[in-house]
């Protein structure tokens, strides 16, 4: 059943490249939705399989590198989180392949093709890496994400920011995962094996400077990948592709692949201080400081890009105090609501054609279908009670004020708050409450079905926060702590009081939050270091030593040929074809010799 | 004994080709004759049954002797690194043949470009016996002579049918690069032959001091003597500095840039592949097992020299606006890791710079090869004046960016498989030291640098759309055929490294230096 399962989303991609080739040659004219109507299918079938077979799927491994000394088999193991996460990786999957079908329908066959087959590959190596129980098999599924988004964010490509920033996630994420590679072979010389438990246990039994070391290159490639402080600059300018990739790669999966690797090598987090506390602080700033940019930010996908970045931070913060399964429980719940709010930007800005919030001011109605789920995602991102962004927020809150000091607490509070205003600015900005519109309310729905329908779903299942909060757990088998409603109450409530706060006084709020928006701008805007340092040390450096290579080295090597050329073009003047220079050279030849004969026999 | 046919079978197709004046023979035959040699090397595989576990060593064959108080015989050996080598070897061939069969409609006269093809062809058959004698020679004269036989036509080949470049020179030596013509195809042919001339003086008086000395030209009557006998320093410098050359070690490396620049694709698809790996098939074959204990001694300086070409190789490929040189400065930052790798004198080490090369061949090959064909269809190979292929030619588009992937180690294409085994071996030969850990670092910024020059390319040339593409120009069948053989071994080896390594098998012991 595991190999049937494994088999199943192997072959998404391929059969895209079978229906391209059969609809190149044999099928002219056909409706380009097809390209996406098949892999729906299959991870259908996958999501089914998985959902009704969930406790009894073993494990499945398969030879890889078998050589003498090294022997890696990549292994995949059926356990609840693995599966969970899978589950939750199809379920938005589905929907972004059901929105891609119509939000990319303008383009032509090609891209078509280009666009499903770097997506259904994005899609089956997301679901083996969350699948893949050794180091090598997520190292390997962790570099197909990477490949993947590459293509997927430069699919604009005749927009030269997209392909910037492409190239720049791409070489970015690409840094980490050397450091990740590095790290994966010093662990890999000390416990002789890849599997997360062997690891765990090695690295528990073992903590010494050298795993330590390892474990911090570790860190760093999860850092990239996440997005993380000084890593942030690639995922909001990765905001230029397509809105279902944003949603999909940039929201739900791929940035918090990181979390999914640290929750399943946490039991050894706690053995390496350093790594553990720098897994809290790098969490802490990051949603520190994105919370506040991002209501500095006009872009609606900026917005949510940085919002993305702040959750990503709050997932690091509990794997950081021991506590991986809270930090597992937000990556659940977050990737519902975000990428239900990204589709819904994109919608908005395919019908709107803008981009800034500003100019899509009123633009959506309260009382339309979009505008409801709208209204349920800006609330679960802000946190507020029942639905599914809440009960994480408040768990890892309460877990955090417990255990933490005075400063992290007040930081942790500020981002919240932060949260709060702008997930309230997003939301009344771009709703306009109007009554008895209820007439227009199906209107929509005639040729936006395909837009509609994940909308909703994905809006369904951030409504229902009870239900995914008891599926999770009842899954996983484990419970939290219970939340008393005082502590409920005491969290809620400045919550939902900011929330309505911004919506009246949200100029003033504005002025109040102008002298921290400069700070977290002077912080969050980096750019430009990476740009100097790429300046310098590639433009620059390289420009240099390939001229040192072309003029020095390659003159250096050339001054002997040089030095025999000119010798004997000298040599060749003796040879002038007149009688009397060679009888006057031979004259004062035979002196010379006179006169050496002369002084060597002492005449 | 059929095996030894991959040394004759050339001899046919250059002959007939000499006699006969029929395009598609010209065009074809020697294709189907490289490709009958590439068979007879999976019979011999499949016969001695070196993938399943067999206890195959090696396969001598003495014809006759030449100089009998010398040792000096015309003795072959065929062992299962060579096996592998001379699969390399063929692809390479068969690959630059591939590659010739567009120059017929360049511009001249139908008749005098199929003279130019004959004769190209011709000069790629002498190249494929030099090389596979030179792969499985067992006699210092034996590799020699035909390692003469390779070099030889190189310059003919560059000569007459390379490339003009354009080439800004400054600096110093501004007056003797402008003296010598820079970048001009003559400047290319006379640089590479005077380099490899050179170089091949130095093996050659290296090798004669190591077999008179020895008393004996045959490899395995040397690696039985005593070491003290052998181990002379200046044997080994001579013998460095000849192979450091010819596998364009730091600083002896200028041949290779201009030599790949100038010459037409199938001699860069040739020097890449296998004729930059002759200085490393001498160092498997002669320096490390029969000196072994004065190669140990300066290991530290082959891993220096080795560090060096890796990162300045990548270096020097990050501005170059040639695709050719891109991908030149590329196999020399390549050709790094194998010397690293074979420092490690560890058995994960040894595989990984055998599988390096095997993987490094292939992966060049279909580099040069899709570049020869931007440069066919496009005109140009500047990566400031391409744009837009993806779009305009998306097949030939997906094999370079295939290459480009798998050149920076992708997981599953066979780069991924050597660099990992590379870089384990490094760890493990320093022990678990600082040392160690700064020695990783070295190949892995190879990666990364690796990652910036070709995805810089590939995003230059690529993916930018620049303007409306107006019509689909795409490689032909043929192109495709071999570019898709390419890409499947790069694959295969990739998805199933344990069969190549089941080929090696134990052929490592005789690397490691005591």
């Amino acid at each position: 059943m595991e190999k049937f399962f494994l088999f199943l989303i192997l072959i998404v991609p391929f059969t895209v490249i079978l229906l391209h080739q059969i609809n190149q040659r044999y099928v002219k004219d056909i409706d380009l939705k097809v390209y996406f109507v098949l892999p729906i299918m299959i991870y259908l079938l996958g999501l089914f399989l998985l959902l009704t077979n969930s406790s009894n799927l073993g494990s499945y491994e398969l030879n890889y590198i078998d050589i003498h000394s090294i022997n890696i088999p990549l292994t995949f193991l059926f356990n609840s989180s693995n599966i969970l996460m899978s589950i939750v990786v199809l379920l938005v999957s589905l929907c972004v392949l059901v929105y891609s079908s119509k939000f990319i329908s303008g383009e032509n066959l090609y891209r078509h093709f280009r666009y499903s087959l770097f997506l259904t590959v994005f899609i089956s190596s997301m679901v083996f890496f969350s699948l893949s129980n050794d180091l090598l098999s997520s190292f390997i599924f962790w570099e197909f994400l990477g490949l993947c988004s590459f293509f997927l964010i430069a699919f604009y490509n005749h927009d030269k920011k997209a392909i910037y920033s492409s190239i720049m996630a791409f070489w970015l994420t690409r840094l980490g995962d050397l450091f990740f590679l590095m790290g994966l072979i010093i662990i890999y010389f000390g416990s002789s094996s890849m599997g997360f438990d062997e690891i765990n246990k090695f690295l528990s039994t073992t903590p010494n400077s050298f795993n330590n070391m390892a474990f911090i290159f570790i860190l760093i490639g999860i850092l990239t990948k996440c997005a993380q402080y000084p890593f942030t600059v690639w995922l909001p300018r990765a905001m230029k592709g397509p809105t279902p990739i944003s949603a999909l790669i940039h929201s739900a999966t791929m940035v918090v692949a990181g979390i999914l690797l640290l929750y399943k090598m946490s039991p050894s987090i706690s053995f390496f201080p350093f790594v553990q506390d720098s897994i809290l602080y790098i969490g802490l700033i990051t949603s520190l400081l994105c919370a506040i940019y991002a209501l500095y930010e006009d872009d609606l996908k900026a917005v949510l890009a940085y919002s993305t970045l702040s959750h990503i931070g709050f997932m690091m913060i509990p794997l950081g105090q021991n506590s991986q399964n809270l930090g597992f429980f937000h990556l659940y719940s977050h990737s519902f609501f975000k990428s239900l709010l990204f589709l819904i930007a994109g919608y908005l800005i395919i019908k709107y054609n803008e981009n800034s919030i500003k100019k899509l001011k009123n633009k959506l109605t309260l009382f339309s279908p979009v505008g409801i789920i709208f209204t349920i995602g800006c609330l679960s991102l802000a946190g507020i009670f029942p639905l599914t962004g809440s009960f994480s927020k408040e768990h890892i809150i309460i877990n955090f004020l417990n255990v933490e000091g005075y400063i992290p607490s007040v930081i942790l509070i500020i981002s919240i708050i932060f949260t709060c205003l702008y997930s309230s600015k997003l939301l009344f900005n771009v709703i306009k409450i109007e009554k008895n519109n209820f007439s227009n309310f199906f209107n929509s729905f005639n040729n936006e079905l395909l837009y509609l329908v994940p909308i909703t779903f994905l809006g369904i299942l951030s409504l229902l926060g009870f239900f995914s909060q008891n599926f999770y757990l009842n899954f996983l088998n484990i419970s939290f702590e219970e939340i008393t409603i005082i502590q409920l109450l005491s969290i809620q409530l400045p919550i939902i009081f900011i929330f309505i706060l911004n919506y009246f006084y949200e100029e003033k709020i504005k002025i109040i939050t102008n002298d921290i928006i400069q700070i977290s701008k002077y912080f969050i805007e980096i750019e430009n270091i990476y740009r100097t340092l790429y300046r310098n040390i590639f433009v620059q450096f390289g420009k240099f030593i390939g001229w040192f290579d072309r003029n020095i080295i390659d003159g250096i090597i050339n001054l002997p040929p040089y030095f025999i050329v000119n010798l004997s073009s000298y040599f060749q003047k003796v040879q002038n074809g007149f009688i009397r220079g060679y009888a006057s050279k031979f004259i004062i030849i035979i002196i010379f010799v006179i006169i050496i004969l002369g002084i060597s026999y002492n005449i | 004994m059929s095996v030894f046919f991959v040394l004759i079978l050339p001899l046919i197709s250059i002959i007939t080709l000499c006699l006969n004046n029929n395009r598609n023979v010209i065009r074809y035959l020697p294709i189907l004759i490289s490709t009958l040699s590439l068979g007879i090397i999976f019979q011999f595989v499949f016969k001695n049954q070196l993938i399943s576990e067999s206890t195959f060593d090696s396969l001598y064959v003495n014809f006759y002797s030449l100089l009998p108080i010398f040792d000096v015989n015309m003795s072959f050996k065929i062992d299962r690194i060579s096996v592998l080598l001379l699969f390399l070897s063929q692809i390479t061939i068969i690959t630059a043949f591939f590659s010739t069969l567009k120059i017929a409609s360049n511009g001249q006269s139908l008749d005098e470009s199929y003279t130019r093809l004959k004769q190209i062809n011709i000069w790629i058959s002498f190249i494929s016996i030099g090389i596979c004698g030179l792969i499985i020679s067992s006699n210092l004269f034996v590799f020699f002579l035909f390692y003469e036989v390779a070099a030889v036509p190189i310059f003919l080949m560059i000569s007459t049918w390379g490339y003009n470049l354009k080439r800004e020179v400054s600096g110093p030596f501004q007056k003797i690069l402008k003296h010598f013509n820079v970048g001009t195809r003559e400047y290319g042919s006379y640089k590479i032959t005077i380099y490899l001339f050179v170089a091949s003086i130095l093996i050659f008086f290296g090798l004669a001091i190591l077999g008179i000395s020895a008393g004996s030209f045959e490899i395995m009557n040397i690696s039985n003597l005593d070491s003290y006998k052998i181990n002379s320093n200046l044997v080994f410098w001579l013998l460095l500095i000849g192979f450091g050359t010819h596998s364009a070690l730091w600083p002896f490396h200028t041949w290779a840039p201009d030599g790949h620049g100038t010459a037409p694709t199938a001699g860069s698809i040739i020097f890449a592949g296998i004729l930059m790996k002759i200085g490393v098939i001498g160092f498997i074959k002669i320096l490390i097992p029969l000196m072994n204990e004065i190669t140990l001694d300066y290991s530290n300086l082959i891993i220096t020299l080795a560090s060096i070409n890796i990162v300045y190789g990548a270096f020097t490929a990050l501005r170059q606006d040639d695709l050719k040189y891109v991908a030149a400065y590329a196999s020399l930052s390549h050709i790094g890791y194998i010397f690293l790798a074979l420092m490690t004198n560890n058995k994960t080490g040894i595989d990984g710079a055998i599988f390096q090369i095997i993987s490094h061949g292939l992966i060049i090959c279909l580099l040069f090869f899709t570049v020869g064909v931007i440069y066919r269809i496009k005109g140009t190979r500047l990566i400031s004046e391409l744009n837009s292929m993806l779009d305009s030619s998306p097949i030939l588009s997906s094999f370079f960016i295939f290459s480009a992937f798998a050149s920076i180690g992708f997981p599953l294409t066979s780069g991924f498989v050597s660099e990992f085994m590379i870089i384990n071996g490094i760890y493990k030969s320093f022990e678990p030291t600082n040392l160690g850990i700064l020695l990783i670092c070295i190949p892995t910024l190879g990666i990364l640098l690796t990652t910036v020059y070709m995805f810089r390319a590939v995003k230059d040339c690529f993916i930018t759309l620049a303007n409306k593409i107006q019509q689909i120009i795409d490689m032909d069948k043929d192109e495709i055929i071999i570019c898709f053989v390419l890409c499947f071994f790069i694959l295969f080896i990739g998805l199933f490294p344990s069969i190549i390594q089941d080929i090696l098998n134990e052929s490592y012991k005789g690397l490691v230096m005591k």
